[in-house]
């Protein structure tokens, strides 16, 4: 059995290079995020914070194209301004799996990749000061269009950016005026639908300036932002910034 | 160096571009503040209102005259107590006691399910004249057995019962021939509380309500009435019960009394219940001023809604007289069918 799993595995890696090239990544990071929702079944004002997050991805880049996997997490109270007794506790998971077709030549200037994958959201809030309706979510599965540019100063220096959109998503969102609280997408009586740009819209991009410190260990100053819109019954919209530090390392 | 301004240069171009491109997102996103002038906010209220407020079909308030009434007297230079004023006036219309309107300035809250009628509820008397200044306590109930009867009453349900103190009333409560549970001036609070006291009088898991959701913005769109079911747990007590009410129980109290009403064993006297039957929820509008709307419509098993009260089976007023001479002929007659 053993046997087997390695040759599967290694079979898995060699189709996953597509030749000679095969390099592993692992790039965990903190930030500070500011996030910032409004979700017009409670108030039409937005709760605004500054909160931490955490983030890791997982890449894998052989000679012609690059898969990744990566997890955000930012969580915290967010509060109304001027009304510091409302206060919203916010979970906010963002999961990704990304193939990119790379571009340009290697050790050119500027390098790039084009494809697609899956996005997962999910957005849990509750507020304490309101009663009843004290409990909310928003998940979204999606498939996406994805792109990725860098452009190398020299052999230290780079600057990347990431960027995403759904195309279609499996949208998950509490009943409408349900009084219970309701915060998972499991619960009895969610509203679901496949949605497109009027329904779920969401923006997502990440630009990093890295700077090489080893042969093996990049440093990394990103700053990304993330947008998402729900027209629907319960009308939901947010706006996450953050600044962190990763590091990013070849295995 | 030179390659350095050239990094420098590209850095600021690049980060100018994402920072003009994620406030331009911002924007579309209409992630700013909300307007807070006078008419802003009292069309959100009214929005919000006829979106959410689940028992227009049940009030007979023609909502969408109440916008032309009420927004003519609307205008950005009035005062915010002014504001408040004309908000609380509309509100009112629907004679709703879990419509209230919060701000710094006031609170208002619809009275009129009890203010008008006899008040029918007097606790210095019952305490001096019916239990001697003499009585148990188990967390926020008082209780004292007399000649065999047992008298408890649960004056909130906002104030929380444990299983454990519930079953100590009724432990000691399980000689008595009878059990009077007044929970007049009970204006509700935790459902859970009421739960909790009714599931010691049964025996069997037992219907006690029905629930409709709002599905849609429609003042008419409702969910299936959902159907809401109680089990039996910790001491039960099935000997003969007097439930005595008055106007002033709303809310959970008269969720209570809807649960008590269908029980073979039970008797209701005093005065109808004040109603309020649907849960209320929140909504902060944006000049930071509380809404809280009914957001879902209880009825019986029957489905019959019950937000205008539960009638009782014996309906006796409390005179000013006998209040002024310490009396409770509610309480006297509850007492007498039970021996």
């Amino acid at each position: 059995m053993v046997h087997l799993i390695k040759i599967w595995y290694a079979m898995i890696l060699l189709l996953m290079s597509g030749g000679c090239f095969a390099q592993w990544k692992i790039a965990p990071g903190f930030a500070l995020v500011r996030s910032s929702i409004t979700d017009k079944d409670f108030s039409a004002v937005p709760f605004s914070s500054y909160v931490p997050g955490a983030s890791l991805s997982i890449s894998y880049e052989g000679d012609r194209s690059i898969h990744a996997l990566s997890f955000n997490y930012a969580w915290g109270s967010l509060k109304m301004p001027n009304q510091e007794e409302y206060k919203v506790t916010s979970k906010f998971f963002d999961g990704a799996y990304t193939w990119l077709y790379k571009l340009g030549a290697a050790g050119a200037a500027w390098t790039g990749g084009a494809g697609g994958g899956l996005q997962v959201l999910y957005n849990s809030r509750t507020y304490p000061g309101i009663i009843n309706n004290n409990a909310s979510f928003d998940f979204a599965a999606s498939l996406a269009l994805a792109g990725a540019l860098t452009y190398s100063f020299n052999n230290e220096w780079s600057l990347s950016d990431q960027a995403g959109i759904p195309l279609v998503s499996w949208m998950i969102h509490p009943p409408y005026g349900e009084e219970s609280a309701v915060s998972s997408p499991g619960g009895e009586g969610n509203r679901q639908k496949i949605a497109g740009f009027s329904s779920f819209l969401r923006l997502k991009n990440t630009m990093s300036l890295n700077r090489q410190l080893s042969s093996r260990g990049t440093l990394c100053l990103a700053y990304g932002w993330d947008y998402y819109r729900i027209n629907e019954l319960r009308e939901v919209r947010q706006a996450v910034h953050s600044l962190g530090i990763i590091y990013r390392l070849t295995l | 160096m030179h390659d350095r301004h050239w990094v420098i240069k590209i850095i600021g171009v690049l980060l100018t571009a994402a920072m003009l491109t994620t406030t331009g997102c911002e924007k579309a996103l209409n992630l700013k503040d909300p307007a807070t002038n006078a008419t802003a906010v009292f069309d959100e209220l009214w929005t919000v209102m006829d979106k959410h407020y689940s028992l227009f079909p049940y009030k007979g308030v023609n909502w969408d005259s109440s916008y032309d009434q009420f927004r003519a007297k609307v205008h950005d230079g009035m005062s915010q107590t002014e504001l408040f004023n004309v908000l609380s006036e509309m509100l009112s219309t629907l004679r709703d006691g879990h419509v209230t309107l919060s701000s710094p300035i006031d609170t208002f809250t619809y009275l009129g399910f009890y203010k008008p009628y006899p008040y029918n509820f007097n606790y210095d008397n019952i305490v001096h004249t019916y239990l001697g200044n003499e009585y148990s306590s188990s967390g926020p109930i008082i209780y004292k057995i007399a000649s065999g009867v047992g008298y408890l009453y649960y004056k909130s349900f906002a104030n929380d019962i444990t299983d454990q103190q519930i079953d100590k009333v009724l432990t000691d409560m399980a000689q008595t021939k009878g059990l009077i549970v007044d929970v007049r001036n009970n204006t509700g609070g935790g459902t859970e509380n009421a739960d909790r006291v009714f599931q010691r009088l049964i025996t069997a898991r037992t219907l006690v309500k029905l629930e409709m959701n709002k599905k849609g913005p429609g003042h008419g769109d409702y969910t299936d009435p959902q159907p809401y079911y109680l089990s039996p747990a910790g001491t039960h007590y099935g000997n003969p019960i007097v439930v005595l009410t008055n106007r002033s129980c709303f809310s959970a109290c008269n969720d209570f009394v809807l649960y008590l009403s269908g029980l073979s064993n039970v008797q209701q006297i005093g005065d109808q219940t004040g109603g309020g039957g649907g849960i209320p929820r929140d909504y902060i509008l944006s000049n930071g001023w509380k809404l809280q709307y009914t957001a879902t419509v209880t009825l019986t098993p029957g489905k019959v809604p019950v937000e205008n009260g539960i009638d009782p089976d014996i309906d006796i007023t409390i005179t000013p007289t006998d209040e002024t001479n310490g009396k409770d002929p509610i309480l006297e007659k509850a007492f007498q069918s039970l021996q």
